[in-house]
């Protein structure tokens, strides 16, 4: 036993050191390796990624939010208001269960423009301690105050984005910043200036430029004291729920007639497509797996073509079949491990700097995410491929007739 | 008692013929010479004893065991034989050191001091000098260092002083009676009959079959 171990041993040894003697041999052997390994990486960083960067906002979300809104929007029918009033008396009889109601404005007013910038306000009217809760507005976001106080305390206090907040000319307020804004009161339209008591995070895509002048987007969250005591003006309303009963919740605001839109649902969506390319990649990877096993396998009857004289030697002196199956067995193991680190180093590298690009050139926070189904499918390939390209080379190797290439030398 | 024994060995190539029923004994410690012409088949008869080709007919006994076609005896070749093979068969990537030693991965025989078996053949200052860049003298003593590390039972020796000038004969001579001397049974190859003279018996191979010779 303890012979067969230090054999084992030395074999191990004697394999490094073959693999460092004959690194030539192995080079092709390598750069294919490297290259097929790096493609199925790169292709498992490059997809996960690609799906965490989409998704992760939608999955992020509290799955407990539902909106609900008026069936036919830019139409203020009575009755919405009578069906608004029946849901929150619903709402108010469930537990753990939170809502508010809040209002959009009219239009999107032109606050500022000249030849080359153009500011578009979007003026949202919510409970004066509603910030933190999320709005529906193209998708859920979030009212997120990242400076200053997260509440507003008379109705003419609001909380303004980043955006709008950059663009305050400050020398004008003398300390506490104000903003003038458009109300919409009775059909008058008048501008009233307001207190910024707090910033909000602003929206992702908040410029856009077309033909030499830039628009930005930018939100301003007003009292919603505003519509309720001063009867402004405003295009939508919607209430905003959050609550654990959405199965319910969701089948009684149909049963009113009204729309009604649930982070769940994005969710599930978002989990479903998810899905449907997982799929997707299971096949490629099956693809991809089946090339590699092909190329590998010829990769390595190559080389072991150029050390068929080396092993009918060893067979002459002495080495059992035994010997040389280990022999190519481990060296198969070193340079596929070896081969797969180095793969590992420069898949991490292309990632890393593949960020930095979307960084610099897109401006985009593009994050590097691997999911643990890719990691155990990566080791799954690497690990089946390296063992079975090790038994196929040692086989390959016992093939050798001993005479036949001692003579041949 | 007979150590090998080789019973009306055939063997040939296609058509050429090369062996034809060739007899011989040899005894645990003979010294063997065996001359012939080239292309007489003496190397064809070296690697049948060697254990490392196969004939198409006739006994082959070695110790107790009855060489059979087909079958591997690579224990027999790592434990009990030593074979300098005509063409050196070193392998270029390894040192010479490494090369001298690489039947001890393959054996459980202790092996001998390489160190002293290098001077004695002259070429300890080239150990740890790649194999390949050796001249022809070198690499055959390197060969016969790797065939004697395991201090085999029967060394086989095809033309080992081929390339060698008269002091390394010598050296070669002096440290195969030497082993032959320990008990090691040696069969040669030559076409130096000086050499030859050094052996016990000296047969010629000639038409497929061994005659002995007497000097
Ligand atoms: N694999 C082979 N296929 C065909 N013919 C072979 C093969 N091996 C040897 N021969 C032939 O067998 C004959 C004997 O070869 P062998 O190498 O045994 O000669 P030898 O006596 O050792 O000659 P030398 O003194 O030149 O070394 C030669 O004619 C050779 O051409
Ligand atoms: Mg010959």
């Amino acid at each position: 036993m303890e012979y067969y171990m230090r054999s084992i041993y030395k074999t191990i040894k004697h394999s490094f050191l073959m693999v460092s003697r004959e690194l030539h041999t192995y080079t092709l052997l390598s750069v294919s390796i490297v290259l097929s390994f790096s493609f199925l990486l790169g292709f498992f960083v490059y997809f996960d990624s690609h799906i965490y960067n989409k998704y992760k906002e939608v999955l992020s979300l509290p799955s407990t939010i539902i909106h609900v809104s008026p069936s036919a929007l830019y139409n203020q029918n009575p009755v919405d208001h009578i069906k608004f009033q029946l849901l929150s008396d619903r709402l108010d009889r469930m537990n753990e269960t939170n809502y508010f109601s809040y209002f959009v404005s009219d239009e999107e007013l032109n606050h500022y423009s000249d030849d080359e910038n153009k500011v578009i306000v979007h003026q949202y009217f919510i409970p004066g301690d509603a910030a933190g809760s999320y709005l529906y507005s193209g998708g859920f976001k979030q009212i997120n105050v990242i400076e200053g106080s997260d509440t507003l305390v008379n109705p003419f206090e609001v909380l303004i984005d980043e955006r709008l907040f950059s663009m305050l000319p400050l020398q004008q307020t003398g300390g506490i910043p104000t903003v003038v804004l458009p109300v919409t009161i009775n059909g008058v339209t008048v501008l009233k200036e307001f207190t910024v008591v707090g910033i909000v995070s602003g929206r992702k895509e908040s410029i856009s430029t077309s033909s030499g002048v830039a628009t930005h987007y930018c939100d301003v969250y007003m009292s919603r004291d505003l519509i309720i005591d001063y009867s402004c003006n405003y295009s939508e309303m919607g209430i905003c729920i959050v609550s654990p009963y959405i199965v319910q919740i969701t089948q009684l605001v149909r049963s009113l007639g009204l729309e009604v839109i649930t982070t769940d649902y994005f969710q599930r969506q978002a989990v479903d497509q998810i899905r449907n390319q997982i799929i997707l990649k299971g096949s490629i990877v099956i693809i991809m797996f089946t090339l590699l096993g092909l190329n590998l396998y010829s990769s390595f009857s190559n080389v072991l073509k150029e050390r068929r004289y080396e092993i009918g030697v060893k067979r002459a002196v002495g080495a059992s079949k035994k010997d040389i199956i280990t022999q190519f067995f481990f060296e198969g193991i070193v340079v596929m491990g070896a081969n797969i680190c180095i793969t590992l180093l420069l898949v991490l590298n292309l990632a890393v700097i593949y960020k930095l690009i979307q960084r610099v050139f897109y401006n985009s926070q593009w994050i590097i995410n691997i999911n643990p189904h890719s990691i155990t499918l990566f080791a799954f390939c690497a690990i089946t491929l390296s063992l079975s390209s090790g038994f196929v080379f040692a086989f390959q190797s016992t093939q050798v007739e001993i005479i036949k290439y001692i003579k041949a030398e | 008692m007979n150590f090998i024994v080789l019973k009306d060995i055939f063997k040939s190539y296609g058509d050429t013929s090369v062996l034809r029923g060739l007899n011989l004994e040899i005894q645990k410690n003979d010294f063997t010479a065996i001359v012939g012409k080239s292309g007489a088949g003496k190397s064809t008869l070296m690697n049948i004893l060697g254990l490392v080709e196969y004939f198409d007919a006739g006994h082959y006994y070695f110790g107790e065991t009855e060489i059979l076609s087909g079958r591997d005896y690579s224990h027999l070749r790592s434990n009990q034989i030593g074979f300098v093979f005509q063409n050196y068969n070193l392998i270029s990537s390894l040192t010479c050191k490494e090369y001298i030693l690489l039947p001890t991965l393959y054996s459980k025989c202790p092996p001998c001091d390489v160190y002293n078996l290098a001077q004695m053949l002259d070429i300890e200052h080239l150990l740890s000098m790649p194999v390949g860049v050796l001249s022809g003298g070198e690499k055959q003593r390197i060969a016969l260092a790797r065939a004697l590390v395991l201090k085999p039972k029967v060394i086989i020796a095809d033309e080992p002083t081929g390339n060698l000038d008269k002091d390394n004969k010598n050296i070669v001579i002096r440290l195969l009676t030497h082993a032959n001397e320990d008990g090691c049974a040696v069969v040669l190859i030559t076409h130096d009959y000086y050499i030859a003279s050094n052996a016990d018996k000296i047969f010629e191979l000639r038409d497929g079959i061994l005659h002995e010779k007497y000097l």
